[in-house]
């Protein structure tokens, strides 16, 4: 009979926390997908994003954080990144994407209103809205303390109902 | 039970409503699909080097035997030209074999004179 080592055990049991990681992952991804577009990103944009933070998920330690969060936070500085790397290397390609995105101002539209937010506000009313985090989950995940997501979170509906026109 | 402030339920509603058509078209492709395509910029990189090597490689012999009045032989005359020179060189200071070479070498301007008679 072999002895099971405290080593061996923990081995498993990581490997197991693992599974149930990125099987949570997987589950989020919709959710996730949806806020990036919410915070402006365009769909092909959004999948690319999607897909490397799900590379660094299966690459990370298990965070303590909620999967939402985490993939939400490191898909959204992937799409960052890429986006100033499209500003450099493909100025034209983002006047495009600009042009496009002006010719909806006409239309008052929530994602359009969304997208004229501040960032912290709008990745705090995503995350809130869109992902179902709490605020302490969401304070978490971007970050922040919790009384900062709340007023934050307060100031970002505020100006989404004036500019909505409620 | 105390409402927060920060969360407005028929604001998320009217986002799940208004994002439902924005879901992902088709699973997420895995890693090693992306991967493919980075390697695919990665050979084609090395291609065009190689090309560019070996183009700057031709225009080099080319020069080489330009240079030597020799502008007229066949390419791989000039090649052959191109590699006795850099043999010469690597043997800088070892005469052996080096008559040999001057006389292939006047043997190919001799063949060079008779194309311009």
């Amino acid at each position: 009979m072999t002895a099971v080592t405290a080593g061996d055990e923990r081995d498993r049991l990581s490997v197991g926390a693992r599974e149930l990681w990125l099987e949570a992952c997987e589950a989020a991804r919709t959710k996730v997908y949806r806020g990036l577009v919410a915070m402006g990103a365009s769909s092909s944009d959004a999948e690319d994003a999607l897909q490397d933070a799900f590379e660094a998920a299966m690459r990370a330690r298990v965070p303590g954080s909620k999967p939402e969060g985490w993939l939400f936070v490191v898909a959204i500085r992937s799409w960052r990144r890429h986006r100033w790397r499209g500003r450099i290397f493909h100025p034209l390609q983002v006047a495009k994407v600009v042009a496009s995105h002006a010719d909806r101002d006409g239309e008052i539209d929530l994602l359009v209103e969304l997208a004229k937010l501040p960032g912290r506000q709008r990745a705090v009313l995503v995350a809130r809205h869109v992902l179902g985090l709490s605020q302490n989950e969401t304070a978490i995940a971007l970050g922040m303390a919790p009384g900062t997501v709340g007023s934050i979170g307060h100031r970002a509906i505020k100006t989404l109902r004036e500019r909505l026109g409620e | 039970m105390t409402m927060e402030h920060d969360f407005d339920p028929e604001l998320a509603r009217r986002l799940e409503a208004r994002l439902a058509t924005y879901a992902p078209a088709s699973r997420i492709s895995p890693p090693l699909a992306r991967r493919s395509a980075r390697r695919r910029v990665i050979v084609a990189a090395l291609a065009a080097a190689l090309a560019a090597s070996a183009l700057s490689l031709g225009y080099e012999i080319n020069a080489s035997a330009e240079s030597q009045g020799l502008g007229c032989l066949h390419p791989i005359a000039k090649i052959q030209l191109f590699a006795n020179g850099i043999a010469d060189s690597v043997q800088a200071g070892d005469h052996r074999g080096v008559e040999g070479h001057d006389r292939q070498r006047h043997d190919e301007r001799d063949s060079h004179l008779a194309c311009h008679r």
